[in-house]
């Protein structure tokens, strides 16, 4: 049975050592195992703790603190070995880490499966950071990546920079749930979704505790496409795709162009372009797997196979559906 | 005190520009006594017992090369490796012919694996790369043999092949390699997170503490070769302190080897990041007290910014890469600066690890900030590697006052590749911006940080004067260096980087009798053949250390 992975991303001073705190001391009844960077900054009730070694604190709700060392194989490893095992493991992003390449890690190591990618951020500061020269990128990569975006410090704010900031991080994560706290303090199952059978992610949505599940798909389109030809592909999805987004080079114009799908809406607008060249994909979100599959055959059809690279798995344009919540967008960059 | 010790040479290169050029050398108890002829040298002769020798009469004396960035570690993983590689490998051991085309890739694996006696010796090689070797997989590899693990480790350590042996020999479950999206079990091949798991098979091996002594011997032998008399082991640990310094001191820290070693130890070791800023700089502060006669630690420390150079993980600035992957940050720019901090204050030299013109860009902008909080002079913060840069960087930094040692073999091996596949012409040509630094004024050392580059100072000068590519093209002409300020940038001025430009780096009376001894005259052979300058062997702390 593969214990599922939750990987826990944000960049520096987010509140992910608040969460993860809060996550191993509040009572949820799973022995969760959580693999921190930095030991020191866990701060942990004395009286909970039940043993204490150089790289781990147990506790005696069955949960389970340790520090990476540098190396995350031994430190996955070793906690897969313990006895009982996890039933859940929390693996803390660093600030800068690309948490879909920590996704991919943990997704394909024995032993485990990835249940979903959490992305803390500080309401106070995100936009400045996601603006910096240095981060900026990485920061926003950090959201792209996130099934859950846990929005924290929300009482820094006033009511209308969140309402902006909420469908900033839309724009940003379209399909992402966003789960608004203060002081890290969340419901922990929030954070310990698991996969159902299919493969599928059950994320607890923002606004009720309806559970919804979302598989995706991504569609690399490395040449120009014919605008209008896409207009109607799109137009024509069925009503289960809930979210379509991403790039393409528009054949006429050479043009880089925004693709955004939520719904009977659609634009696809020219991209003011930013620092970087976006990768030429697109993300597709929906409900039924299905319709997803078949939506997706019928775009490959339509726009002709390609070969992606040696590197792609499978070879063809289009990456199958995974139940992972969002694409690795360096997956798509690269090839 | 013992007697004096004069040698006589062809010509001495003493790099100290008051005197540049001698003809004898005394010296008595390690140091040089004096520089010039041996008439001038006449008043101390006459009044100490000395001997003079000749046996350098047909040599050329240069002060002992200096690498101030290399990793032993990591060579005494890679060095008993077998090479199998597409551009010449000098080693101690033996030379690495290049190998080009498929069919002669196969033949030299095969000969390696018949050279075996060991049946279930496992046999790694390092070197492959497609470009010049052609496809190379499982099928292939069980070929060469069906039963002995045959592992192909790429150049750029990025990926692994496999023959079926070599699977099983890995250890790791079946089940997952099978479902592994970055793990191809039919050609063998494991790389990205894939190369995780096979590196974990693979440490048994490689890290296997008598193959490890075994691998820093060698690495011994081939600092020797290169002519150093001193280098920098550029932070200390790799991966595993106790085992990296134990096998350190039993083979460098004896009475036979002809060189020393500065140790620059990391600002943080593991993990840790802010907070922890306090019990960091106790750490660092406490590794003088390992310190020996060779072995010095001093008070220095190595940082990080962004990733690997021959990774393509370097942070660049708009309009980034071709191909529009990002590079990476190996710490946070907040983390950087605040482990910066104590250090700066603390009067120590920083080493920044700088690879990108972004990662160089925060590195400038957090000494700028440290030089507002607390002005230092000769405080010798070097940028380590100097990859990308910006004409106004280079500029930016010499207002600043810091310092760069460059790898300028990332010209030769990466200078078109980069420039077709990665960057473009204009900013791969000009990386390792060595004529801007010199204009500037920049006191500028070359290293090698072995094993990215083979461990020979004169291969490093070489690229820095010529600026030409394995292919042949000659990149940016503008950059290059002079074969003085070469010269300079593997002696003095790499003294100056490590703060020992007071004891080593040229030759003048005071200083250690630290030579290299070397059969024709740099400054004298054409410019183009540096490299094949042939080296008798150093003298080190006035005792030759010939090559065998």
């Amino acid at each position: 049975m593969d214990i599922p992975v939750t990987i826990l991303g944000g960049y520096l001073g987010a509140g992910k050592t608040t969460l993860i705190n809060h996550l191993l001391t509040t009572s949820h009844g799973r022995r969760v195992t959580v693999l921190v960077n930095d030991f020191g900054a866990v701060n942990i009730d004395a009286n909970l703790i039940t043993d204490r070694a150089d790289q781990l604190i147990a506790l005696s709700n069955g949960c389970v603190c340790c520090s990476i060392e540098d190396d995350l194989a031994a430190a996955i490893d070793a906690q897969i070995r313990r006895t009982p095992a996890p039933e859940h493991i929390v693996i803390e992003a660093s600030g800068v880490a690309e948490p879909a390449r920590i996704a991919s890690y943990a997704q394909n190591w024995p032993g485990l499966k990835l249940a979903a990618v959490v992305c803390v951020v500080d309401a106070e500061t995100i936009r400045e950071r996601a603006s910096n020269k240095f981060v900026g990128r990485v920061v926003q990569r950090q959201i792209r990546a996130a099934s859950v975006i846990v929005l924290n410090k929300i009482d820094m704010i006033d009511a209308e920079s969140l309402a902006g900031l909420s469908s900033w991080l839309d724009e940003l994560a379209p399909g992402a749930s966003i789960v608004r706290s203060t002081y890290g303090n969340i419901d922990p199952a929030r954070l310990l979704s698991v996969s159902d059978e299919q493969g599928a992610v059950t994320y607890a949505t923002d606004d009720d505790d309806r559970s919804a599940r979302f598989f995706d798909a991504v569609i690399t389109l490395p040449d120009p496409v014919d605008v209008d030809k896409l207009r109607g592909m799109l137009a024509s999805a069925p009503p289960s795709i809930h979210r379509m987004k991403g790039f393409i080079a528009d054949a006429a114009s050479g043009q880089t162009m925004l693709v955004q799908c939520a719904g009977k809406r659609l634009s696809i607008d020219r991209y003011p372009g930013g620092e970087t060249s976006p990768p030429l994909a697109l993300v597709l979100i929906g409900t039924e797997r299905k319709e997803l599959e078949l939506y997706r055959l019928r775009f490959a059809h339509v726009f002709g196979p390609q070969i992606t690279g040696p590197h792609e798995p499978v070879s063809g344009m289009i990456e199958p559906t995974r139940p992972s919540a969002r694409a690795d967008t360096r997956g798509i960059n690269r090839t | 005190m013992s007697s004096i010790r004069v040698y006589t040479a062809k010509r001495i290169r003493t790099m100290n520009p008051s005197l540049p050029v001698a003809t004898a050398v005394a010296v008595r108890d390690g140091h040089i006594i004096e520089v010039g002829s041996l008439e001038t040298l006449q008043p101390w002769l006459d009044a100490h017992p000395h001997r003079i020798d000749h046996t350098f009469r047909n040599h050329v004396l240069m002060p002992g090369f200096i690498d101030p960035h290399l990793h032993p570690s990591l060579a005494a993983i890679l060095l008993p490796c077998h090479f199998i590689t597409a551009t010449e490998w000098r080693l101690p051991d033996r030379v690495s012919a290049p190998v080009h085309g498929h069919n002669a890739y196969i033949d030299r694996l095969k000969q390696i694996e018949e050279s075996l006696t060991d049946p279930n010796e496992p046999l790694l090689t390092w070197g492959y790369h497609k470009i010049w070797h052609g496809k190379v997989d499982r099928a292939v590899l069980n070929s060469i043999s069906p039963t002995r693990p045959v592992i192909v480790w790429q150049r750029s350590f990025h990926e692994v092949i496999a023959n079926d042996a070599a699977i099983e020999w890995l250890g790791a479950d079946r089940a997952l390699m099978e479902r592994h999206h970055q793990i191809d079990l039919d050609t063998g091949r494991f790389y990205e997170t894939g190369l995780a798991v096979a590196m974990n098979g693979m440490r048994k091996l490689i890290l296997e503490p008598g193959r490890f002594r075994r691998g820093m011997e060698l690495t011994k032998r081939a600092v020797h070769k290169g002519g150093h008399t001193t280098i920098c082991d550029m932070g200390l640990p790799m991966l595993n302190l106790d085992l990296e310094w134990s096998t350190l001191k039993a083979v460098m820290d004896t009475d036979d080897t002809p060189f020393r070693t500065q140790f620059v130890a990391r600002a943080v070791e593991r993990g840790g990041g802010l907070g922890r800023e306090a019990e960091n700089l106790e750490r660092v502060r406490n590794m003088p007290k390992r310190n020996s006669h060779r072995f010095q630690f001093r008070k220095a420390v190595k940082l990080f910014t962004d990733g690997g150079y021959f990774a393509e993980l370097m942070q660049v600035q708009p309009p980034g890469f071709i191909d529009g992957h990002e590079g990476e940050w190996l710490m946070p720019p907040e983390v950087f600066e605040g482990l910066c901090r104590p250090f700066w204050h603390e009067g120590y030299r920083i080493h920044v690890h700088c690879t990108g013109d972004l990662g160089l860009e925060l590195a400038l902008d957090v000494l700028e900030k440290l030089q507002n909080e607390r002005p230092r002079f000769n405080h010798r913060f070097t940028i380590e590697h100097f990859g990308l840069s910006t004409p106004e960087q280079v500029r930016r930094l010499a207002d600043l006052g810091a310092l760069a040692s460059v790898n300028a073999y990332y010209v030769y091996e990466l200078g078109e590749a980069y420039w077709k596949r990665s960057l473009g012409y204009e900013r791969a040509s000009q990386m390792a911006r060595l004529g801007t630094l010199m204009r500037h004024n920049v006191t500028t050392a070359l290293h090698t940080d072995f094993t990215m580059a083979p461990a020979l100072p004169l291969n490093s000068a070489w690229v820095a004067v010529n600026r030409r590519t394995d292919a042949g093209s000659v990149m940016c002409p503008e950059e290059c260096m002079t074969v003085d300020q070469a010269m300079r940038a593997i002696t003095i001025d790499a003294a100056y980087v490590l703060g020992m430009e007071h004891e080593v780096g040229s030759i003048r009376a005071g200083k250690k009798a630290d030579f290299t001894v070397l059969e024709a005259d740099p400054f004298e052979v054409a410019p183009s053949e540096l490299k094949d300058i042939p080296i008798w062997g150093t003298v080190f702390e006035g005792v030759p250390a010939p090559l065998r």
